[in-house]
């Protein structure tokens, strides 16, 4: 897909009520302007994915070029980030020791580790389950496909829905060089956006314009939603 | 050209919260920010490694919004909420948001390493041009003392009846600060060229 093509979508969300128009020009508290975008299921198949990503690499989200954000502040404005599956409920919460409905997160855990119990000990199960996970919920996404785990989740009705499950600050706006260009064009230029020369860290060699096996546009991401 | 200096102001009483965002005139001792000068117009070339992440590699001719976090960890990379925030909407490319007025509804928790950083730098970005106004170039508001600057602050505007307003109003709040300087001069740290010129 031709990254010119998507359009930011100014939707107000009926749940929040807080996404904002580009043309309001709000601002947050700090004075600049905050965004929103969402990372696709097929390429972070978890929130959890993203934050490894990010702890490891640093935050970088394709946009359209002809659809620059404005007022955006290094230091001051804030990426959130949305994933389709941030959010996990559960429908039939099981009643705790002192007879109040569990989170779903502490009945989805234990029926799982009731299950180890009975079923006996899965490593790799033994392994999700003793993992340090940031975004809680993504440890169950991670579990493997089992019909274990069909049944806890449709027992307990565990559905997972969008949300925003962290935010990161903007540091800046990067143009990556095609391999005949020596600067980025006028137009990106005059906003501000840095030129890079992205050089592929394992071989050493320019990211070549048209090998599409190693270039995957974010863009296309979406198509699993 | 210099931009004019914006400011931000925010308190909270027992009864009610109300916040205002205000632009006012650079005023003496103000730290006047500028625009970095670009060579020719056009910004040097930065040859940058690049791994392979989720999506692949980066898209030559693709222009890609960053957060890279800052050396030392002065910037946090990554902030976690929890709970999660419920969005309705899947968004393709990006939106704008309140993030701010997001969080509060929510009631939303900051997790991970660097809760503790990434609030302070997020509250002191808020207040230290309130601080500079008072006290001139080169303060800083200590480590930890962030919210009590602001509530310090918040409570000397309502005792002397100061209300939001258009700029004049943020200057009579720079006045009214400077005024009682000596109730937030704890709460800083001011070099001593600056504290020289404070008295004067």
């Amino acid at each position: 897909m031709d990254d010119a093509n998507v359009k930011p979508d100014p939707i107000v969300s009926a749940a929040s009520g807080t996404t904002t128009d580009p043309a309001t020009n709000q601002l947050s508290q700090a004075g600049a302007r905050d965004i929103l975008v969402f990372r696709g299921a097929e390429y972070w198949p978890t929130p959890e994915d993203v934050i490894r990503e990010v702890h490891a690499q640093g935050l970088s989200v394709r946009i359209p070029r002809n659809q620059i954000p404005e007022g955006l502040v290094h230091g001051l404005s804030r990426i959130a980030l949305g994933h389709i599956k941030a959010v996990m409920t559960i429908e039939n919460a099981p009643l705790g020791a002192e007879g109040n409905p569990m989170t779903a997160e502490d009945a989805v855990r234990a029926a799982f580790e009731s299950a180890t119990q009975v079923d006996g000990h899965d490593p790799e199960v033994d392994a999700i389950l003793g993992r340090t996970y940031e975004h809680a919920p993504s440890r169950w996404l991670e579990m493997p496909e089992s019909d274990t785990k069909r049944e806890i989740f449709e027992k307990l009705g565990v559905k997972y829905s969008p949300g925003i499950f962290a935010y990161s600050y903007y540091t800046g706006l990067t143009y990556y060089l095609k391999p005949e260009e020596t600067e980025s064009p006028a137009e990106l230029a005059a906003k501000g956006i840095h030129a890079v020369r992205g050089v592929v860290a394992e071989t050493g060699e320019v990211i070549p314009a048209e090998d599409q096996s190693n270039v995957v546009s974010e863009d296309d991401d979406e198509t699993d939603q | 050209m210099a931009r004019v200096n914006a400011c931000y102001i925010e308190f909270q009483s027992s009864e009610r919260a109300f916040t205002r965002f205000q632009d006012i005139e650079p005023i003496a001792g103000a730290i006047e920010t500028e625009d970095k000068p670009v060579a020719n117009g056009q910004a040097s070339v930065e040859t940058r490694l690049v791994t392979r992440r989720g999506c692949g590699y980066p898209k030559p001719g693709g222009v890609y919004l960053e957060s890279q976090g800052e050396a030392g960890g002065t910037l946090p990379i990554i902030i976690l909420l929890d709970p999660p925030i419920p969005h309705s909407h899947f968004h393709r490319g990006w939106v704008y948001v309140d993030l701010d007025k997001m969080l509060e509804q929510q009631q939303v928790s900051y997790v991970g390493s660097s809760v503790a950083s990434a609030e302070e730098w997020h509250l002191r970005q808020k207040y230290q041009g309130i601080a500079r106004d008072v006290f001139g170039d080169g303060v800083r508001i200590k480590n930890g003392q962030v919210i009590r600057f602001r509530d310090t602050a918040a409570r000397i505007l309502t005792t002397a009846g100061w209300v939001p307003g258009a700029m004049a109003s943020a200057m009579l709040a720079a006045r009214i600060l400077r005024e009682h300087a000596e109730e937030l001069a704890s709460l800083v740290e001011i070099s001593k060229k600056t504290s020289d010129s404070v008295g004067k």
